[in-house]
């Protein structure tokens, strides 16, 4: 199963050098695209990150099908290029998304983004493509 | 319908056409060779996602445009300032600092749809003025549009050291960016942008706020041609002394400097001779003497009417000319004492104080995008990475963000552990 995965997943993995637990949640693959690459802003990081890649504990990819750039575009006026990102690439390519982002105060229940919701729950955004399997903090908890 | 490669390629090409951008251009732009360019336009090559938002920035377009089904590269805005300025795109730095303020504003719009700000702001006025067919109907018409909108926005007869402010009030995004000297302004019209008026900031204070005025006048009169930039070289043209007068006449109402020269005894407007008729059927004739002595207007009362209105000694000296008050002889008379009337408005700058300054409003812009960014992260419409990106154009850092966030969150809004799918 793959997953489409945003900066503060990563990030956090980062604080606690754990970057190789992405590489060890078989069956699941954990895709990057390359926004969130970009957003990883300090040296020691993005060399981690690269190392990671190398070691094939997370893959890199690129969004190029019109469908997923339009998706993508749409969602950044609301999401940040990260967050679009993984959306268009789980929505267009049915992938499953991890994305963490806090919520304000008196944050609404949702985006949307081309036919994908983001379920909002507690202090994180996650959840699928349509059609695929929601994955919720309530449910985890 | 989503729409193909081919498709996609052939609509960049169009953006970077209409911009006066080469491919060898966006080949540098990408870091890509210009044969991929070739590829990318024709559709053999994909665009990805980095290289899409890279070419928004440079072209000051909106993504989400290209995939539009009503998609026309010739309708936004900033494709309607090239074609008004066919030397803009000869200056890389100058059409990426039009870009990212054209980017900046569409910003600002979508956050204002988001936070529902835009239901409550307001556009400036529309005048259905058929086009003048000559210089004097120009001139006449942005007179009448000037007394208009004095009245519209009750504005009185006094100087208008705010009019940026007031300009806002009207809906319009305000901003200073250093362009080149033969440009005074250019403003910019349309649904995904917004309006928005730029002014020169490497010309002087005075010459800025007529600019403004000059620029506000533009969205008044043209606000359908979406984008046009003001240049010294267009002077002659109809569109620009209309937008000159409504300028002149916004900043100098007749009323005003006649008052102003009236309480500084150089009232010159004063009939010799008035009739004023009764009902008996006959006029009464009052008549005047000439004053003794001379009332000869000097280069110390035009600057001071050009200090107390905000405006240079050359348009103080203009708009006195326009309102015959001098003669062109007189004008060119103290036009020539420009040097006393220089080191006199140093004396009045030091006695009085410097007026406000333009410069100071400079960043206003960004601050307000940034409140609104923050206004809408609060109410859930956006998400933190996506403040993050707006605070990045307000020149807000990460630490800063912080500050401002952790004040409008609860206590116990820490990160919490990261959530990976079951």
């Amino acid at each position: 199963m793959n997953v489409a995965t945003d900066t503060c997943i990563l990030i956090n993995l980062l604080h606690v050098k754990r970057l190789d637990l992405l590489g060890a949640l078989a069956p699941y693959v954990f895709y990057v695209p390359s926004e969130v690459v970009e957003e990883i802003g300090y040296p020691d990081q993005q060399q981690a990150v690269q190392t990671a890649i190398q070691q094939g504990w997370i893959q890199q990819t690129r969004l190029e099908d019109p469908l997923e750039l339009q998706t993508f575009a749409r969602a950044t006026a609301q999401l940040g290029k990260g967050e679009s990102a993984c959306i268009a690439l789980a929505e267009k390519r049915s992938w499953d998304w991890g994305l963490m982002t806090q919520r304000a105060p008196s944050g609404k229940s949702d985006f949307r983004a081309g036919n994908s919701d983001i379920e909002h729950s507690r202090d994180h955004f996650v959840g699928s493509a349509e059609g695929s399997t929601h994955h919720s903090a309530s449910r985890r908890n | 319908m989503p729409i193909t490669k081919q498709e996609l390629g052939n609509r960049l090409r169009q953006l970077r056409e209409t911009r006066g951008y080469t491919q060898e251009d966006v080949a540098e732009i990408l870091g890509i060779s210009r044969s991929a360019v070739v590829q990318l336009e024709a559709g053999n090559r994909s665009l990805d996602s980095v290289e899409l938002m890279t070419l928004a920035k440079e072209f000051g377009f909106d993504p989400k445009q290209l995939f539009e089904e009503n998609f026309d590269a010739v309708q936004d805005s900033v494709t309607a300032l090239f074609r008004s300025d066919t030397q803009l795109a000869t200056n890389k730095e100058l059409t990426r600092a039009v870009s990212e303020w054209s980017n900046l504003c569409r910003q600002f719009t979508i956050l204002e749809k988001l936070v529902g700000s835009d239901r409550k702001s307001v556009s400036p006025a529309q005048y259905g003025l058929l086009s003048p067919r000559n210089k004097w109907e120009a001139i006449q018409q942005g007179s009448l549009i000037a007394d208009n909108e004095r009245n519209r926005l009750r504005l009185g007869t006094g100087p208008l050291p705010e009019l940026p402010e007031v300009i806002e009030s009207q809906g319009v995004r305000v901003g200073h960016l250093p362009l080149e000297d033969s440009i005074s302004g250019l403003f910019l019209a349309d649904q995904e942008n917004g309006l928005a008026i730029l002014v020169n900031s490497i010309h002087s204070e005075q010459r800025q706020l007529f600019s403004f005025a000059h620029e506000y006048g533009h969205l008044l009169f043209d606000r359908q041609i979406k984008g046009n930039v003001s240049r010294l070289a267009d002077r002659e043209h109809l569109s620009e002394i209309r937008a000159n007068s409504f300028a002149a006449a916004l900043l100098l109402p007749e009323q005003g400097v006649r008052e102003f020269l009236s309480s500084a005894g150089k009232s010159r407007d004063f009939p010799l001779l008035q009739e004023i008729y009764d009902e008996e059927g006959d006029a009464v004739r009052a008549q005047r003497r000439e004053t003794a002595g001379p009332i000869a207007i000097q280069f110390y009362d035009v600057v001071h009417l050009a200090f107390y209105f905000g405006v240079s000694y050359e348009s103080a000296l203009w708009r006195l000319k326009t309102l015959k008050l001098i003669s062109e002889e007189e004008r060119a008379n103290l036009a020539d004492q420009s040097d006393s009337a220089s080191e006199f408005r140093k004396l009045l700058w030091s006695q009085s104080g410097r007026p406000r300054r333009l410069a100071d409003r400079e960043g206003k812009f960004q601050h307000k995008l940034l409140m609104l960014a923050l206004e809408a992260f609060r109410l859930g419409e956006i998400t933190r990475a996506k403040l993050q990106e707006v605070a990045k154009l307000s020149n807000i850092s990460a630490g800063q963000l912080d500050t401002f966030v952790a004040s409008i969150e609860p206590e116990n809004h820490m990160e919490s552990k990261p959530m990976l799918p079951s």
